[in-house]
């Protein structure tokens, strides 16, 4: 090592953050070079200095500090509920007169044109998240604490799912809503591939564009979109789509077993609404 | 006594429990003071950027991943809000006479000098150096903050500040010639 080398490394050195080996070359070096022994002297030094006026440094929140924050955390809080509960009974209204014109319309026109959007709906919110790092608004890789927090928050029972022994890591959850119903995305990663699973209460919800597949007793409604493989199940009170860019077979133990921990496993009562097949 | 660990308190605090919010502030408050004090210089804007981070980190804990540690996640949030924060016109101007009577109070409080004219000395560089640690740029001034006042290592802060490991050593190292600089420009 020459003193080059030595005098770029020295604050690391200095600081102990080199391997036993560096540590090691560098202190033959210094051993044999006066200048950079020198100015390993004065740099160790500066560093004393540094860090003594570091120690100086205060600790001098009160006591109270930590009252305060909760304090102010809570209203925080109650301010957000009001603004929530605000939009809530605006969205309500707003619901009900979409409901009244879209009531109005299908007399009019026979059967719902929002299906084909609504898987549309899925696959973009797939693609909005699937290049963000963990878009999850609960963290965790623990199922139960997922489904807890996405249960309470939504106010149905949601069923994240351990499957790390198909190599698979549960990212988190996250809150959402879909035409009105309570909307659960739950984050997967296996290796670098993003699954999307979402759990929807309550949905009548037609499967346009996509195909229908018996799978143990399941009906299963499949589509391919590009890359995207798309597979969903609907079982007693909800649905449960699966999205990733994976093959079908590979996704269909997934939804199946989502659809199991929803309290179906034994004989599932599968509530299917009509299907158009894709021509 | 048993201590209850951050995790635990995370998820109460999760669930609504303000007690266990009030635990993870007061087990944390001393340390983000600190560090708010050392990169601001001054009582009232460290106190601002304490609060300001506390109400951020209940506002975003339901996105912690107990998979990491609540330490490291905090202290990642916490600096993220202070590079935002310092990137904004400063308050109060930092200057070796406007550095305030508490860090002037705890210079005094510190380990006694053996005689008066030492003392004064030791007060002056500490002041000096704080001052000088004050006007690097944010981007040198929070790994430089993170080293010499925690004691972290080049590893822990790179995790803190999501940065690779070579590039918080260059800057620690471009923060501490920087430093070292202003230490021997007034020592000539």
């Amino acid at each position: 090592m020459d003193c080059r080398e030595t005098r770029e490394t020295l604050l690391p050195y200095l600081l102990g953050e080199l391997t036993p080996e560096e540590m090691m070359e560098i202190g033959q070096h210094l051993h044999s070079c006066k200048d950079c022994s020198l100015e390993k002297n004065s740099l160790a030094a500066h560093i004393t200095k540094i860090a003594a006026a570091f120690n100086v440094v205060p600790d001098c929140l009160d006591k109270s500090f930590a009252r305060r924050i909760v304090a102010q955390s809570r209203e925080q809080q109650q301010r957000k509920r009001v603004v929530r509960w605000r939009w809530a009974t605006a969205a309500a209204a707003a619901v009900v007169c979409l409901a009244v014109v879209a009531s109005l319309l299908l007399h009019q026109s026979g059967p719902s044109p929002t299906a084909t959007v609504q898987i549309a709906g899925l696959l973009a919110d797939y693609r909005q998240y699937v290049d963000k790092p963990n878009p999850a608004q609960m963290a965790s890789a623990n199922a139960e604490v997922v489904s807890a927090w996405l249960s309470k928050e939504l106010g149905f029972r949601v069923h994240a799912v351990d499957l790390s022994n198909r190599g698979i890591t549960l990212l988190g959850g996250r809150r959402c809503e879909l035409n009105g119903a309570p909307l659960a995305f739950l984050f997967y990663e296996k290796g670098e591939t993003r699954i999307t699973v979402y759990q929807i209460k309550g949905a009548r919800f037609a499967l346009e564009k996509l195909d229908t597949k018996l799978c143990n007793g399941h009906k299963l409604h499949v589509g391919r979109f590009g890359n995207t493989t798309l597979v969903a199940c609907q079982s007693g009170d909800r649905t449960v789509v699966v999205i990733a860019e994976l093959e079908t077979e590979e996704l269909i133990p997934i939804v199946q077993k989502h659809t199991a921990q929803g309290g179906h496993a034994s004989a599932p009562k599968l509530k299917i609404y009509p299907v158009v097949r894709r021509s | 006594m048993t201590t209850i660990d951050d995790t635990t308190l995370v998820e109460r605090s999760l669930t609504g429990d303000t007690e266990a919010f009030a635990a993870l502030v007061e087990r944390y408050q001393s340390a983000l003071f600190r560090l708010a004090y050392a990169m601001t210089g001054n009582r009232e804007d460290a106190e601002d950027l304490c609060q300001e981070c506390f109400l951020h980190i209940y506002r975003v804990l339901p996105k912690y991943n107990p998979d990491y540690r609540f330490s490291t996640w905090f202290k990642r949030v916490a600096t993220n809000l202070f590079i935002d924060q310092l990137r904004k016109p400063r308050r109060r101007e930092t200057c070796v006479d406007c550095i305030d009577d508490v860090l002037e109070r705890a210079i005094e409080s510190w380990e006694p000098a053996p005689d008066p004219e030492e003392a004064a000395c030791r007060r002056d560089e500490a002041k000096r150096i704080l001052s000088a640690v004050n006007r690097l740029p944010t981007e040198l001034r929070i790994p430089f903050t993170l080293r010499y006042l925690d004691d972290l290592s080049f590893k822990e802060i790179a995790e803190i500040l999501d940065l690779p490991i070579g590039t918080v050593s260059t800057r620690i190292r471009r923060g501490t010639e920087i430093i070292r600089r202003a230490i021997e420009a007034e020592d000539i």
